[in-house]
């Protein structure tokens, strides 16, 4: 369904814009902004890019705010869907371009904000050697996860089998859920 | 006998009868029956979780060499004081081969004692510089993602594990999120790994 058109009149302040590639950039910067939650000073961007003031760049944030969220959240992933998001009397061409640029970029967009979710630390990578002692041979793994950094975890030969039989206990559930 | 009356290395206090007992039983052993009982007692001193099933595991072993319960645990109680003393002293390779000959161990069962309490040390030394933890359990969780508050509809698939790890007694949790790519190649891995340990 369309939407108010006064949600939409600070995207008007695009028409500024020097190119059609500036409008494209300036929609990543802002959907980035809004997925990654970055200290970037996107409003300040707008004002020098377009040659605006805080107010006008205040209310082309606003808009292209609601638009993104939209059109991300419902995962509007083709021409209708998106064209569905504004309102039926916006200006039409930079609508086109709007679209296209969405088209574009909702694939990337979609994974940012899957990658951003609420999680548990992710493992950031990991390595591992085996050390042959004198007794019997130990696997050392060393991790890195995103909340406590570098961590060294030992294990013995019977502790590294019952660490494979529950991966294979994990790899039977994924694949008895996925296709 | 020499060394009944001077103190040795590895303890200050004077070694009971026991101990001069245990060593001559360890000399009646075979070579492979001596290196079978060390092999345990080390392994116990890198990682003494195993000490749990040590108790039935001599007992077992026993059976099957028909050696004697009690004198074989009996020796691995001595041989444990005198390489935990040897450690908490930092003895010298030679101070505590000459403990040995001391309490009546032959030179060949001294020497392999000593040699293996050396390499035990030097691995224990090289693991307490890299901070390392033990895993002692597992725990996993498989999900998908319904939906988020950025996207109405996600599907996609996470992996949360977490691994209980101790280390000088304290335990605790580590917990960590995987993707689906993330845990296949995991997984991989330790299966290679595996085949390393050669198990």
């Amino acid at each position: 369904m369309g939407s108010d058109l006064d949600d939409y009149d600070g995207l008007l302040h695009l028409l500024k814009a020097a190119s059609k590639k500036t409008v494209i950039e300036i929609l990543n910067k802002v959907a980035s902004q809004l997925l990654r939650s970055g200290d970037d000073d996107v409003v300040g961007f707008l004002r020098s890019c377009l040659d605006i003031d805080a107010d006008e760049s205040a209310a082309l944030f606003h808009s292209l705010t609601i638009l993104l969220r939209k059109v991300i959240y419902s995962g509007c992933a083709n021409y209708d869907a998106i064209n569905a998001a504004f309102p039926s009397e916006f200006h039409k061409s930079l609508k086109e371009l709007l679209i296209k640029g969405i088209l574009d970029n909702h694939n990337v967009w979609t994974s940012q904000a899957i990658d951003e979710q609420v999680s548990l630390p992710r493992l950031k990578d990991f390595s591992w050697e085996v050390r042959k002692n004198i007794v019997a041979p130990s696997c050392v793994l060393h991790l890195n996860t995103s909340d406590r950094g570098s961590l060294n975890v030992e294990m013995s030969a019977e502790s590294l089998d019952t660490m494979l039989d529950s991966l294979a206990k994990i790899r039977d559930q994924i694949s008895s859920v996925t296709q | 006998m020499t060394g009944e009356t001077t103190s040795l290395h590895f303890s200050d206090a004077h070694p009971p009868t026991q101990f001069y007992v245990d060593a001559k039983f360890a000399n009646s052993l075979n070579n492979q029956q001596y290196e079978d009982i060390l092999s345990r007692l080390f392994a116990f001193t890198h990682n003494p979780d195993l000490g749990s099933d040590l108790g039935s595991n001599l007992q077992h072993y026993c059976l099957t060499e028909s050696l004697p319960v009690s004198s074989v645990k009996d020796l691995f109680k001595t041989l444990l004081i005198v390489a935990r003393g040897a450690t908490k002293n930092k003895l010298t390779g030679g101070q505590l081969y000459s403990d040995l000959q001391r309490l009546g161990l032959d030179a060949g069962r001294a020497n392999l004692f000593c040699q293996t309490w050396k390499d035990q040390s030097e691995v224990s030394d090289q693991f307490s510089k890299l901070d390392l933890k033990r895993l002692v359990d597992l725990e996993w969780k498989f999900g998908v993602t319904a939906a988020s508050s950025e996207l109405h509809r996600v599907g996609n698939c996470y992996i949360q594990l977490k691994m209980v790890v101790t280390k000088d007694s304290k335990r605790e949790s580590v917990l960590m999120e995987l993707s689906l790519p993330q845990f296949y190649t995991f997984m991989h891995e330790m299966e290679t790994a595996k085949l390393e340990m050669g198990t």
